[in-house]
């Protein structure tokens, strides 16, 4: 077992949930307001992850992260240092790759909110915000539990975005996926197997978790039971 | 003081205005996709509105026109909606703390628990709460933040009877403590009864009609508002004035004569000055107007009729009468004691008695947009001409000329020419035939048209159709014509205006045809394209030969209206006119 990858990853996934949840929240309940075409547009836009091929991703960020490119440049002029091949890149490439997995749970959940609670907070006093922060968040709480669920699991075994804007450089980019095909390389098959089992247990209780979430008896409003 | 006037087009159409006062409960009612509830939440500021304006007092929560529209949360009112809208995550007490203004103290909250005998479940979450519970901790959020307005939104109807009945209680208890404006929705007519001060009729996103609710029952503005507050009985009829009798302005009687001349039933009502005389209206009495007797009557008013259906629900029953044919059926709701004592069961015969006062007669084009459509129509301009066959022998009154039949010194072409002229009609056009002198000679000083149709003896058709080329050759100007026939005395202003403004306001084809009884009447009215297309058939084609081939472009308007077809076409029927009218008339000498 890898423990300085595992370490790695463990922080990498952490420090996406807590990037990207607060961002997810504010997107997806952005996006739950209307159903115009614009909306629909960002949508697409920000789902794209989901089905663009992890290389195809990394491509683009790689591309990005160059040494030419403008971001590199404000980065290096900000922080003194390249953003390829560091934590920080493979961290922006998990916050752009986990985006969907962030917010749709939390989209969908506002989305099923009725309207007539959402009319009745505003009835009762409560601004755009305060009705986000006191009724519509606290009822939206399992597609936030979802979307941290699936951020956490999905950074975790990430491989292919981390590879191309990452490498493999140990304590800084290697997480344990990378460390898993290093080991392979290797043929260090039985370290290799150990932390493939541990993957695999985060993604099968990822997707237990998640089913229980989805059956969980939720205290909807009377007149809706 | 809430008021509220809404004008918008898109995204949906609104055209409302109503006010309720300080204390006043407000009834919206109508069908589905009426605007009810968007009327609720335009004042709510829950969706936007583009034009309009909405005051609370001296507050303005909504100014189009000064680009003003305050925020949801912002306007002070307290909502209740069909579905409760309870926030499911926070207790009883939790969602009433929610709405209470800044500042406020929490035994606030429990007061108002208290006030909705709730004290025992404020800790409890909605779903564990019944429909009745959830309904009452709703009303007492709606009032926890001391609202200005109040805002039911068919906040009774998710509820069982019972329930209702004491939620209803509570809200009466609430308006006598706190004096606040209260719009409620509802589809439910003896709910708005019951609760409302005053009814507002939504059809359409319109307003139709705001009054007491006894108001909009006894009298409903047109038909359309007769029938949205559940009026099953609204009759057809036609409004005829009576002549002045000297008496009272408020004394004034006119008639409403329902169904055909055979079996037609004429009603006394009390003219109040406000329609025209022979105007097609639909009318409607209410209940407390009819007085069921099971003794014979010969009183004006006094209608017979059989009971057709008793439906017994505890005190109140339901009775159906079926009537003489033009009125079809009407139906009572009377007292099942006051049904006891006058014995009363299916198949007796029963006697109504209608009184004037209950009889509220509504003119048949009431709806504002088809009204203003159709005002539009009636006062666009045409130059209207009128031919006056007067070319036939008048055989069947020994050969006489009809048109020259004296009424009260009077030739009737003469009274014709007179009400046609009256009636704004720019040109008139007599084809004479077999007494043409004397036609030329009486007609001289009247500025008509006159066309001599050298072989009369070819028939009416041959009249028609010299008129025509005449027109189209000399007068091409004229935009629609009337065809009047020389012998129809009762034909007078009022009835040619009917038929002009009828004719303006067609929804099709270039021909009109009165159609009285399911008989034919006269005088026709074609339009100019009308005319066009006869003389293009071939020369046998005249008015009615045209109309018969081309149905598709005559519209048949149904009147019971008799001048379109009470003619002077034989000695009987010049009897007949005389004792009708009791006018002096005098048939020039044979020959």
């Amino acid at each position: 077992m890898d423990w300085q990858a595992f370490q790695l990853s463990i922080s990498l996934a952490l420090c996406s949930v807590a990037i990207l949840i607060p961002f997810g929240i504010l997107l997806g309940h952005y996006l739950a307001r209307s159903y115009s075409l614009w909306n629909q547009l960002l949508k697409a836009v920000f789902a794209l992850p989901l089905v663009l091929p992890p290389t195809v991703m990394g491509y683009y960020l790689l591309v990005s992260m160059g040494r030419d490119s403008w971001l590199s440049q404000i980065y290096v002029f900000l922080f003194h240092e390249p953003l390829a091949f560091s934590f920080q890149g493979i961290l922006l490439g998990s916050l752009i790759f986990n985006l969907p997995f962030a917010f749709i749970p939390i989209q969908r959940a506002l989305e099923d909110i009725p309207e007539e609670l959402k009319d009745a907070a505003r009835t009762c006093g409560l601004s755009h915000w305060q009705s986000l922060f006191k009724i519509e968040l606290p009822l939206a709480w399992k597609g936030i539990l979802s979307a941290v669920i699936m951020t956490f699991a999905h950074t975790l075994g990430e491989f292919g975005v981390i590879l191309m804007v990452g490498g493999n450089i140990p304590g800084q980019t290697r997480t344990l996926s990378i460390a898993i095909y290093d080991k392979v390389q290797g043929l260090e098959m039985g370290s290799a197997g150990l932390m493939s089992i541990f993957l695999v247990l985060v993604a099968f209780g990822t997707l237990l978790l998640t089913q229980l979430l989805a059956t969980t008896k939720d205290q909807k409003p009377k007149a809706y039971l | 003081m809430l008021k509220v006037q809404i004008s918008q087009q898109a995204p949906f159409q609104m055209d409302m205005e109503f006010e309720c006062l300080q204390g006043e409960l407000l009834a919206l009612v109508g069908p589905s996709g009426s605007g009810k509830t968007s009327a609720l939440r335009a004042i709510a500021g829950l969706i936007p509105i583009k034009e309009g304006t909405i005051k609370v007092d001296s507050e303005v929560w909504l100014d189009s026109a000064h680009d003003l529209s305050l925020p949801a949360h912002l306007r002070s009112v307290g909502m209740v909606f069909q579905n409760f809208a309870l926030f499911p995550h926070l207790t009883a007490l939790e969602n009433i703390g929610l709405a209470l203004p800044k500042g406020a103290l929490t035994k606030d909250a429990h007061e108002l628990l208290l006030d909705m005998q709730l004290e025992d479940l404020q800790d409890r979450y909605p779903h564990q709460l019944s429909g009745g519970q959830c309904q009452r901790v709703a009303l007492a959020r709606a009032f926890a933040r001391k609202p200005k307005v109040l805002l039911l939104d068919e906040a009774f109807s998710a509820v069982d009877y019972p329930t209702r009945m004491s939620l209803y209680e509570e809200l009466i208890k609430l308006r006598q403590r706190i004096s606040i404006p209260i719009v409620m929705v509802t589809h439910d007519l003896r709910e708005a009864r019951l609760l409302s001060n005053r009814i507002c009729i939504l059809d359409q996103g319109k307003t139709l009609q705001q009054a007491t609710p006894d108001h909009i029952f006894s009298s409903p503005r047109n038909a359309r508002v007769a029938a949205l507050v559940g009026l099953r009985d609204i009759y057809s009829g036609t409004f005829f004035k009576l002549p002045e009798h000297g008496g009272s302005p408020h004394a004034q009687m006119a008639k409403i004569v329902c169904g055909h001349a055979s079996d037609s039933i004429e009603l006394m009502i009390h003219d109040k000055g406000r329609l025209p005389n022979q105007t097609e209206v639909k009318w409607v009495i209410a209940g407390q107007y009819v007085a069921l007797s099971n003794v014979a009557s010969n009183e004006p008013n006094t209608l017979c009729g059989s009971i057709e259906r008793i439906l017994q629900l505890s005190e109140i029953s339901s009775v159906k009468v079926r009537l003489p044919s033009p009125l079809h059926q009407m139906h009572l709701e009377l007292s099942t004691r006051h049904i006891q004592e006058l014995h009363l069961e299916v198949g007796n015969t029963v006697y109504l008695k209608l009184d004037p006062d209950g009889i509220h007669i509504m003119p048949v084009y009431s709806d504002l947009k088809h009204k203003y459509a159709q005002k539009q129509k009636k006062e666009q301009a045409q130059v209207i001409g009128a031919v006056i066959l007067a070319a036939g022998q008048g055989l069947r009154l020994g050969g006489v000329p009809k048109g020259l039949i004296e009424i009260d010194g009077l030739a009737l072409i003469v009274r014709q020419i007179q009400e046609l002229k009256a009636s704004g009609v720019a040109e008139i056009f007599v084809v004479t035939g077999y007494y043409q002198e004397q036609f030329s000679k009486i007609l001289e000083k009247y500025h008509v048209h006159l066309i001599h149709n050298g072989c009369p003896e070819r028939g009416q058709a041959s009249s028609v159709r010299l008129g025509l080329e005449y027109i189209a050759k000399h007068s091409s100007h004229i935009e629609a014509l009337l065809m009047v026939l020389s012998d129809q005395p009762l034909l007078e202003l009022a009835d040619i205006r009917q038929l002009i403004e009828q004719f303006k306001t067609r929804e099709y084809g270039h021909f009109l045809i009165p159609i009285v009884n399911g008989h034919r009447g006269n005088p026709v009215m074609l339009s100019k394209i009308g005319l066009g297309l006869i003389l293009a058939k071939n020369n046998d084609s005249v008015v009615r030969t045209y109309m018969d081939e081309h149905p598709d472009e005559v519209v048949q308007w149904e009147t019971n209206n008799l001048h379109f077809t009470f003619d002077l076409d034989t000695l009987e029927s010049v009897h007949e006119f005389t004792q009708i009218s009791g006018l002096v008339v005098k048939v020039p000498n044979s020959g």
